[in-house]
């Protein structure tokens, strides 16, 4: 094993000086075709995110140029290369993705959307990763750290996570990709298009992908993994001024999730999920964006979705009608930015012994509405934001979320940014309405003849928003045109943060069978303070190499504030690592061939009992002929394999351990 | 543990070394953004025909750059190359008027005066005819140029005008119509 890793570091070496050598890649770009040119990415990194980058928060972009180079087969996998973020790969199937904290497959505090339409499930607040958009269909991920209530939607506490898909305009024509492999055993994925400018454009695509299920610590195989399918259709106008878009999106899971459940008071108490999961989802979307100049302009857009959501745990169907309307206008020295927006959840339950719920549905609905300023003080010089958003909705108290913003720069290559923002997450109907039963404990286990007793965590109708006071300074600097810097720290203050309440016990003689019901509920007993930072390196020393390094820091505080709140059943920040570093180089040996390495750190997870980790990927690229390419990959190249989470504190799971494994690709454009 | 940690050293040291090695590389090229529109220049001759009979499809092209632009640079490194489909021939703006037809690069300042505002420009556009202008200004199609390079988030898009390009006796083939901004 330790010749293999050494060999292929030589190897990555041995090219890597070889192209310092002989690499004149000046007639690179012209061996490319018209339509790869249009995709070659041309301006640096500071100045790509042109609009991004005036925006005074902490933000960084991962592209279709990175996604191509690294071979992402899915958006948690990009993630992972982005500062304050982390990501978690619970088994096959399954991530727990956040930022800044607080991680778990549940992780309620982050808002992702896909085209401006928010992702999140109505039932706990949080993704569902294993749903998702084709790779090949993104044009651009924007991770915003940190609040952002102002101006997107609820649940922006600790950042936003912006999926930005490619307009029919930009993939005119076909591709084909199909990807084997080892974890990823089968990807095919397919797309056609057709781009007019003078009447309805349209896409069609379809991407199914199979994974095979990793095993436990011990060797067993766990008898996850599953398919994941997804196709979609859309069609676009292009106006002089505007451009509307009509999309529909089908999804289809099936697999095996990990979960460890109890499903009756019979021995043995607990039953590990071995029927398969489905997951079925179907949205369609209209949207339209107006611009009249840079100066004005309006965004609508209306989506209806349906899901089924059919696990060996629990079942649920929820359909949700969403509509978001915003303005934005640019007079003198103000760009101003309002609009509002309307969310309606239907859901219908169907409970099991693990999780009931006190109603049969629910229906839930949330109005939004926002307002901000960007004041230019001296041109080019000063900047600053006044905003807020306010929230109003069956579920959630009224949330009044401000955020005041700073943008300084004293020179052209320096940036300093400052902001201070409330933010809140809204209780879902997981805090509400669910009874969760965790475990049955056999009689006899609390004591001699102690009955059988149900553990259980039963929603709270009193539980309210969780809020975020949250104070972030950055600072950018670009010194020459092929080195970037960017920095940024914070310190959030949470308060109403959710907790457990301890247990009561009540004997429950009637029931059949009697038992001992030992209940818990969500309470908003805890404070916390969590303070870090980022730090982002960009260098492209020649257009043919670039190196970006990234380090995150998180440290928090907690305490609980309720004295009825349980010490040890209470979520914790400290899910996510304490540092974590990544380091990814990109080289192009001519056009045709390009090499890209990805190695990692991540801490501990002291909370949940997971080891540190170091890992490193490895991607190789060669257009064979002008439209076809294929690729290889290696990844989790430092060990045999790994274990990035271990459970959430709600549903118990099996340990995982995440392999090296391989993948070879192959990509026909026409 | 220690013994990976050992080896995870080795790549940050290669990196380092790399990184040590770089700066010396930097300066010595025309910059992306110029290299990546000079690829597409000498793209576009595979879809631009001059009606002009005497011009052959793949003949020799007359190519000039008028202004402050590293652009002279990025072309003059597409010269010499073999393969790039059409030889290029690098010359002045005076040369390309009196040989009366060719492709001339117009970038966004001229002597450090905005472009539309420098003799040479209106110089060029009294006998644009067989000359296929391509700029990199908002208002380039305004005052009649033909094709025009301009920003889209981190990309480089461009947009023709059919009705300059049809005045300068060129004829713009449908495929490079299908991946531009048409301007009227």
């Amino acid at each position: 094993m330790l010749t293999m890793r050494l060999s292929i570091i030589m190897a990555m070496m041995t090219l890597a000086v070889a192209s310092v050598t002989f690499g004149q890649d000046t007639q690179a770009f012209h061996e490319l075709s018209l339509e790869e040119l249009l995709d070659v990415q041309v301006f640096s990194s500071a100045k790509q995110s042109v609009p991004m980058s005036e925006v005074p928060a902490a933000v960084y972009v991962i592209t279709a140029d990175d996604i191509r180079r690294f071979g992402f087969p899915n958006v948690p996998e990009a993630l992972r290369t982005v500062p304050g973020v982390n990501v978690a790969r619970i088994d096959a199937l399954s991530y727990a993705v956040t930022i800044r904290g607080y991680n778990g497959r549940f992780s309620n505090k982050l808002l992702v959307m896909i085209d401006g339409r928010s992702i999140y499930s109505a039932l706990f607040s949080g993704v569902l990763w294993d749903v998702g958009v084709p790779m090949a269909e993104i044009d651009r991920i924007e991770v915003i750290r940190g609040p952002g209530s102002t101006l997107w939607g609820a649940n922006a506490v600790n950042g936003i996570i912006n999926i930005i898909t490619k307009t029919v305009r930009d993939t005119d024509g076909g591709l084909v990709d199909v990807q084997m492999g080892r974890l990823l055993e089968a990807s095919v994925m397919a797309r056609y298009g057709e781009y007019k400018d003078d009447g309805p454009s349209f896409r069609v695509y379809g991407q199914f992908q199979q994974l095979a299920s990793t095993e436990g610590l011990d060797g067993a195989d766990l008898n996850g993994g599953g398919d994941i399918g997804v196709g979609g259709a859309r069609l676009e106008w292009y106006g002089e001024e505007s451009v509307s878009r009509f999309e529909v999106i089908g999804n289809h899971n099936r697999g095996g999730y990990l979960d460890l459940y109890p499903d009756s008071f019979e021995p043995p108490y607990v039953k590990e999920a071995t029927e398969t999961s489905e997951i079925e989802s179907v949205a369609m979307m209209y949207a339209v964006e107006k611009n009249k100049s840079d100066h004005s302009g309006f965004k609508l857009s209306i989506h209806a979705e349906a899901n089924r959501m059919d696990q060996p745990i629990f079942g649920v169907n929820i359909r949700r009608f969403g509509l978001d309307w915003s303005r934005h206008l640019k007079t003198g020295r103000h760009a101003v930015v309002w609009g509002c927006g309307y969310k309606l959840d239907e859901i219908d339950y169907l409970p099991t012994f693990a999780v009931a719920t006190t109603t049969e549905s629910s229906q839930n609905w949330r109005l939004d509405t926002f307002f901000q300023d960007a004041l230019t003080v001296l041109p080019k010089r000063l900047t600053l934001t006044l905003g807020a958003k306010i929230e109003y909705g069956s579920l959630g108290d009224f949330g009044f979320q401000p955020n005041l913003r700073a943008m300084w720069t004293p020179h052209d290559q320096h940036t300093v940014w400052a902001s201070v923002a409330r933010s809140l997450r809204s209780p879902c109907v997981l805090n509400v309405d669910v009874e969760i039963t965790n475990r049955v404990i056999p009689p006899g286990a609390l004591g001699p003849q102690s009955p059988t007793a149900r553990l259980r965590l039963v929603g709270n109708p009193d539980f309210v928003s969780e809020k975020l006071w949250a104070n972030e300074l950055g600072y950018r600097h670009m010194p020459v045109p092929w080195f970037a810097v960017d920095v940024a720290a914070y310190y959030n203050r949470y308060d109403d943060l959710s907790s457990m309440k301890k247990p009561i016990m009540t004997p429950m003689y009637l029931a059949t069978p009697p038992h001992l019901a030992i209940d818990t509920s969500f309470s908003n007993g805890a404070e916390s303070e969590t303070w870090g930072g980022e730090v982002a390196l960009d260098l492209r020393p020649s257009s043919w190499w670039r190196l970006r390094s990234t380090y995150s820091l998180l440290r928090a505080k907690e305490e609980l504030v309720n004295t009825d709140a349980d010490e040890r059943l209470q979520m914790r920040a400290m899910t996510s690592p304490e540092h974590q570093i990544s380091v990814l180089a990109s080289f192009d040996i001519g056009a045709a061939v390009g090499m890209d390495a990805a190695w990692r750190y991540v801490d501990k997870l002291e909370r949940i009992d997971a080891s540190a980790y170091s890992e490193l990927d490895f991607h190789l690229r060669w257009r064979v002929l002008a439209d076809l390419t294929v690729s290889a990959a290696g990844l989790n190249l430092l060990g045999e394999g790994h274990n990035e989470y271990h459970s959430d504190e709600i549903i118990a799971r099996r340990r995982s351990v995440i392999p090296r494994h391989f993948r070879t690709g192959l990509r026909w454009e026409f | 543990m220690r013994h990976r940690l050992a080896i995870l050293a080795l790549p940050v040291l290669a990196m380092t070394l790399l990184v040590a090695a770089a700066p010396a590389q930097a300066g010595d090229e025309a910059p992306r953004e110029y290299r990546v529109k000079a690829a597409f220049v000498q793209r576009f001759l595979e879809f631009v025909a001059w009606t002009n009979e005497h011009i052959t499809p793949d003949g020799p092209m007359r190519i000039g750059v008028v202004g402050d632009s590293p652009m002279e640079a990025a072309l003059q490194d597409l010269t010499g190359d073999p393969g790039v489909g059409r030889e290029l021939l690098l010359c002045s703006a005076d040369e390309l008027a009196e040989n009366g037809y060719g492709v001339v690069y117009v970038a966004a300042t001229i002597d450090g005066l905005p472009r539309n505002e420098h003799p040479v420009w209106n110089d060029l556009h009294d006998l644009s005819s067989g000359i296929l202008t391509i700029g990199e200004d908002p208002g380039f199609h305004l005052s009649g140029g033909v094709i025009n390079f301009f920003a889209q988030g981190d990309r480089l898009r461009f947009s023709v005008s059919e009705r300059a390009a049809t005045g300068a006796g060129l004829k713009i083939s449908s495929k490079l119509m299908r991946l531009a901004l048409i301007v009227d």
